[in-house]
């Protein structure tokens, strides 16, 4: 393998684990201030209704309310059309909660209920109720179809020679390269299949969302959840006009986000997102009193929607098994939010990236369909999910049709090191001619195939006829790895004591990625001291530097080189009062064991006291870093391969699970424990298996509005990680880290319904693959 | 929370009498489990004025056998049943029901009492408030079952009970039918079956001031043999998609008595009679539970959405037949 | 002459001794109402005294009333096992819980588990194995894991699976977390 490291690629505990398991880690949820008001929100019993008069007088005398905020008074958060059955009505801010949900029933609203939409199918037919009346249900994701889309789509137009890299890249309706018609004239077999849907599911937090706010002696202080506290911070000074070093943002600890907690304080932005935590903000401006909202559970089970995709596609083989040619259409459900921006990733599945290695021709058509179906937001895959779920299932189709092993055919396709990048249209800086900077799929592929017992196991179903039937089925997938854009600007302070003891400070969020812990450990790992010696600052803004809002699992590889450089900027500063007493150079010096030594002879040390003792005396020193990575061209993707063993039980339905592998790429686990429990994710089951909104067709209302209706993964629900290394890791990252965690979620329905099929030689096209889809497809009901 | 009083009841006549004294103002906590939920989510048209707790009242909380049968205070957690050897030795199908309810921590909380006088599951009915306000369904007075227009992928495969079809959602009253148990209330005893058999909006034909006090279930016959099965989607927490008890009693390889009860198909457990009748006087093999099975779907009306419920009931009645003759 | 009459069944005796005798025998988990609203019990080896509202749930008093904010809420219907405490040492669900009907009650919630300098081996063994992620559900699968490891020192990891099968982690950490309990009943038992 790669360097010796003496922390890195150590499963050391978390570096906030002993608050987490005392119970002395504060949570937002967990704040308690003198004098703190409640709130409770009034939401609305249709889903798609006006608001034609609202009447808060009642509420407003009863004892012990402070503030009533409805569209007419708190425009911000609240809107007089209603686009979903629990949408946001009003807000009441009292004494307790209590009082305040009392006070909730007393509001008199008068609507005006109007047709509404619930299915994506039906959405997209030309007569079907608009969500928005200024704007069709469809939107185009390419560029012009909607101005409000952040992401133009390219059309990869030419190709250096030589390289075989990409060198021009121009706007255009579709995403792609190539010319598919011709490549599907050439192709000797075509397989296709259309109306694959991924069911429309949710972000799985176990806390949830809401917010402490308090507007004190001129200042703003908010107490939130976060995957990024600048973001938030910032965000939340624009929506409120106040001074960015007006508001202090607090966030100790988060208990789970996944992409989903990010659009509290936006309403209806192109991440998506409630905005719900704009009310006690807003309360707090207005009252100068702290104020709290936390969501009840179902309240939060409206929140945090994505997936919901109808797509189509169409693959092009030579008879070898080299994939040319590839043609998708993909529509996601993006509820009543213009969360769209989702559709930045489903091309990551395809010949642009997974496959780009042979495909010669792709052509993507993609765009989002407003429903009326509660709160949206992108989160774990961020679109990819529901695109893999159509790329891996043809993929699958066509191994059976061209006679191969799917690892095999696989293993053909899949890219390389060095190939072309063609799927960043979100971001423009990506230069055109940008390169996978590593590839651990080969090693995904060897390893998950031989944990499930592949090569023995695998076998077309044709003659499996018990009652209880065996199959096996694998996916995988790419996603992005390390956007490359302002999102990777970080920085970070190290102060170092003479007792080689460290105060790291960052502003990186931890919402139990285990980032703390990750990025202490290479803090220690460059000042050659024991991670034990590393404590991190980070709770708030004000007393830490910038740092990245964390998104597509990328933590590690966003924030690795802020923390590295401020690291090394101490480390020099060391080096060079240490060089004087050991009469060297400091670029002849190291650090080991807390100890500065001359690595030519390594006997000679000293102590980080004996390098601090100087004429004027030195008490700190402060390493300290701004930084971008330093280099674009080479472009990591997080790269996983999931295996399924299962059984099918053809009288009732049911499925269990005999084996759930997931191998992952990961370039260098920084913290082995972290990284297994990245790869843990259940997201991807839940949605395989059992979970998916549903919404009463008479009335709009979320059915699935608990841990009951909407049947979460408990721990009988286990996968095996594999964690994947490559020698010295990937080259962009300054340890080698790739992102790890969305190849939980990404490839699983594919490979539970590729297991599926190989088990009774049916193909179920939509999620979740529920006892009744199964009793269905085998003709018993 | 809304308010309400809390009255700890001390002996079964204080309860009784402030049953009489509430009217209809008042609910029975044993476990909580069930009750809290309906008053947190304000499910139901009227809010309880008070809340009498029984937890208070002494011994209610036993498991012995005397006088021919098993007996079983009203207060004995499903915990302390499920793992009562007792019970799993003779009485298997309730032990097992027991064991499968929800998941451990509301089996250390939940009573069997409560078990079998609790709530219906029906997605409707429990509808939230807060989230845009309680649904007024047949069940609670108003006009419509949301469920028989709506989504019924869980609901009642044997039709509406006053234009309701939502299900009993108990996994311990299915065994009791089929063990013959009977329920001692603070005024009366009835039988198991009768005791869940309702033509309203309720899952017992309890009285507005009547409580549940001890469950009997009688010495099985010799050659009886019980078991319990539940369909959910989880291992543990869900309430049964379906579940099936049967009591069967053989001698000599034929089956000379049998008795087989679904849940969660129905508003009241579905006693499957003919598949009873179709393996009484035969030795069970696959032929045999097969047709059981069949027979106990007989006159199934399933909805659009719950098909699959219908073949998973005939599923479950073969296979609780075939477990208990493997047990001979 | 005097009688002495039961207060819980109105049942009269000639001398208190036998009255005593048969609120004892009767009435053995009866005591002496408190006053109204007035809640007695034990908190983390503590008598505590307090003034509770009776539709106060357990979690609510724990959190809002008495700072100890270690127990988490996370569906507040029964579903997940993250508020769970220790009632009498059986795992509770805090959130499904009354708190006025804890009177008498010794209750252990995470804050009890380690006397502020030493962890617990629970607490151990959550940090070396990671079992947690977030966090905000390891509070109710450490009291979860207590009653378990209490009731069942050596357990397999089908036991472990079944005791924690109602505490749900969102984060999907299920095998570390069941390796946490494998490792901590070692260390249990070790002690």
């Amino acid at each position: 393998m790669g360097k010796e490291y003496s922390v890195i690629g150590k499963p050391v505990p978390l570096i906030d684990g002993i608050e987490k398991v005392t119970g002395d880690a504060k949570f937002y949820g967990d704040i308690m201030l003198p004098g703190m008001l409640h709130c409770k929100i009034l939401r609305s019993p249709y889903p798609q209704a006006d608001i034609l008069s609202i009447d808060t007088s009642e509420a407003e005398a009863l004892p012990g309310v402070e503030l009533v905020l409805t569209y007419k008074n708190c425009p911000i958060a609240f809107w007089k059309d209603l686009h979903y059955a629990g949408d946001l009505v009003a807000s009441v801010i009292a004494v307790d909660e209590g009082i305040a949900q009392e006070a909730c029933d007393l509001i008199k609203v008068e609507y005006n209920p109007k047709p509404f939409v619930l299915d994506i199918v039906e959405a997209m037919k030309p007569d079907a109720p608009r969500v928005f009346p200024d704007r069709p249900n469809v939107v185009p994701g390419w560029a012009g179809g909607a101005p409000w889309l952040p992401h133009p789509w390219f059309y990869y137009s030419e190709k250096d020679p030589v390289t075989g890299l990409w060198t021009k890249r121009e706007f255009c309706d579709f995403q792609g390269f190539g010319d598919v018609e011709k490549g599907f004239s050439e192709a000797d077999v075509i397989v296709e299949d259309d109306e694959l849907n991924y069911a429309y599911t949710r972000v799985h937090v176990m806390e949830p969302r809401g917010c402490v706010a308090w507007f004190k002696n001129n200042k703003l202080t908010v107490w939130s959840h976060s995957q990024g506290l600048y973001r938030d911070k910032e965000t939340i000074a624009n929506a409120f006009g106040l001074p960015s070093n007006g508001v202090n943002f607090i966030s100790p600890c988060t208990g789970g986000s996944f992409g989903g907690k990010l659009g509290n304080w936006v309403k209806g932005g192109v991440f998506g997102g409630t905005g719900v935590g704009l009310i006690p903000i807003f309360a707090t401006l207005k009252l100068h009193k702290p104020v709290k909202l936390v969501l009840t559970r179902e309240e939060e089970m409206l929140c945090g929607w994505s997936r919901g995709s109808w797509s189509k596609g169409k693959l092009g083989f030579k008879k070898n098994g080299t994939l040319t040619t590839m043609e998708i259409e993909h529509w996601v459900e993006v509820g009543p939010d213009r969360c769209s921006h989702t559709l930045g990733t489903c091309h990551r599945s395809t010949g642009c990236m997974l496959y780009a290695h042979n495909c010669e021709h792709v052509k993507i058509k993609a765009g989002a369909v407003f429903t009326n179906r509660f709160e949206c937001q992108g989160w774990k895959g961020y679109g990819n999910p529901e695109a893999t779920f159509l790329v891996e299932t043809l993929m699958d189709e066509a191994a059976y049709v061209l006679g191969m092993d799917p690892v095999e055919l696989r293993r053909k396709n899949h890219f390389r090191k060095g190939d072309p990048l063609a799927d960043s249209p979100m971001y423009s800086d990506v230069p055109v001619n940008a390169q996978i900077s590593s590839c651990g799929l080969e090693e995904c592929l060897d390893q998950g195939s031989k944990t499930v017992g592949w090569k023995q196991k695998w076998e077309h179903p044709g003659g499996k006829m018990g009652l209880i039937r065996e199959g096996l089925g694998m996916g995988l997938m790419v996603h992005g790895a390390g956007p490359v854009t302002g999102a990777s600007f970080s920085s970070a302070e190290v102060r170092v004591s003479s007792d080689a003891h460290v105060v790291f400070v960052t502003a990186a969020a931890d919402f139990g990625h285990g980032q703390h812990t990750a990025q202490s450990q290479i803090v220690a790992e460059v000042l050659g001291i024991p991670y034990e010696n590393v404590r991190i600052v980070c709770h708030d803004t004000d007393s830490t530097p910038y740092a990245p809002h964390f998104h597509g699992s990328s933590g590690t590889w966003q924030q690795g080189w802020g923390t590295y450089e401020a690291a090394l900027d101490a480390k020099r500063q060391l080096l060079e009062l240490a060089a004087p007493k050991l009469g060297v150079k400091p670029e002849e010096l190291d650090i080991r064991d807390a100890k500065i030594y001359v690595k030519a002879s390594p006997g000679k040390c000293i102590t980080f006291a004996k390098a601090f003792l100087v004429e004027h005396g030195c008490n700190m020193i402060i390493g300290s870093a701004g930084t971008w990575p330093p280099d674009y061209r080479y472009v990591p993707r997080e790269q996983a391969a999931q295996f399924v063993d299962l059984e099918v039980d053809t009288e009732t339905g049911e499925i269990k699970v005999l084996k759930h592998v997931c191998a992952h790429y990961v370039g260098q686990a920084i913290n082995p424990k972290i990284v297994e429990g990245q790869l843990h994710h259940i997201g991807g089951v839940e949605a395989a298996r059992w979970c998916q909104c549903i919404a009463d067709p008479q009335t709009g209302r979320l059915l699935t509005y608990n841990f009951e209706n909407y049947p979460v993964a408990t721990i009988h629900c286990r996968i095996e990680p594999i964690i994947v290394e490559s020698p010295g890791g990937d080259p962009s990252h300054p340890f080698g880290a790739v992102a790890c965690g969305e190849g939980g979620a990404v490839p699983t329905t594919a490979a539970f319904g590729n297991a599926i099929y190989n088990a009774l030689g049916i193909r179920l096209k939509s999620t979740p693959f529920t006892p009744d889809k199964i009793l269905k497809a085998l003709g018993k009901i | 929370m809304k308010k309400f009083k809390h009255i700890n009841a001390r002996t079964l006549d204080e309860a009784v009498s402030l049953l009489g004294t509430y009217k209809r103002k008042m609910e029975i906590i044993a476990g909580g489990t069930d009750l809290l939920g309906v008053l947190k989510s304000e499910i139901l048209p009227t809010y309880p004025e008070a809340i009498i707790n029984i937890k208070t009242i002494p011994k209610l909380d036993y498991i012995r056998e005397e006088d021919g049968a098993l007996k079983i205070g009203a207060l004995t957690t499903l915990s302390e049943i499920a793992e009562s050897s007792l019970v799993k030795d003779k009485y298997t199908a309730l032990a097992e029901a027991a064991g499968r309810v929800a998941s451990p921590h509301i089996r250390w909380m939940g009573t069997i009492g409560g078990n079998i006088c609790q709530g219906i599951r029906c997605w409707y009915y429990r509808y939230p408030h807060h989230l845009g306000g309680k649904l007024i369904c047949r069940r609670k007075g108003g006009s419509m079952c949301y469920a028989a227009v709506g989504d019924n992928r869980y609901h009642s495969i044997f039709g509406a009970v006053s234009g309701c079809i939502a299900v009993n959602p108990s996994d311990t009253a299915p065994a009791l039918v089929a063990l013959d148990a009977k329920v001692k209330t603070s005024k009366r005893t009835i039988n198991a079956e009768e005791f869940f058999t309702v033509n309203g909006p309720k899952t017992t034909v309890l009285d507005d001031d009547e409580i549940v006090t001890e469950i009997q279930v009688p010495v099985p016959d010799a050659g009886t043999e019980s078991a319990f099965i539940k369909f959910a989607l989880r291992e543990s927490i869900d309430f049964p998609i379906i579940n099936c008890a049967a009591a069967i009693t053989c001698a000599g390889g034929t089956v000379k008595a049998a008795k087989i009860c679904l849940n969660a198909v129905y508003n009241n457990p579905y006693r499957a009679t003919v598949a009873e009748e179709a393996i009484v006087g035969k030795s069970i093999d696959e032929t045999n539970a097969e047709a059981a099975g069949s027979a106990a779907i007989s006159g199934a009306k399933a909805t659009q959405n719950n098909k699959d419920k219908v073949q998973i009931a005939k599923t479950l009645v073969k296979r609780v037949t075939l477990l208990i003759s493997n047990s001979f | 002459m005097t009688k002495f009459v039961c207060p819980y069944c109105s049942a009269a005796f000639t001398n208190f001794d036998a009255l005593k005798a048969h609120v004892i025998a009767e009435h053995g988990e009866a005591r002496t109402p408190a006053p109204e609203g007035l809640l007695e019990f034990t908190l983390n080896g503590e008598r505590r005294e307090l003034k509770v509202e009776p539709q106060w749930t357990l979690a609510y008093v724990l959190r809002d009333r008495l700072e100890l904010t270690g127990t988490k809420v996370a569906c507040d219907g029964g579903a997940c096992g993250a508020c769970t405490v220790l009632v009498d040492g059986k795992p509770t669900l805090s959130c499904m819980t009354l708190a006025i009907e804890m009177e008498g009650k010794d209750i252990i919630t995470i804050e009890g588990l380690s006397d502020g300098t030493t962890l617990h081996p629970i607490q151990e063994a959550w940090l070396e194995e990671h079992g947690l992620q977030c966090g905000f559900c390891a509070p109710g699968m450490i009291m979860t894991t207590k009653a378990l490891l209490d009731k069942n020192p050596n357990p397999t990891e089908e036991d472990v699976s079944e005791a924690l099968s109602g505490n749900i982690c969102r984060c999907g950490n299920y095998g570390h977390i069941v390796k946490s309990v494998l490792v901590a009943a070692e260390k249990m038992r070790r002690r």
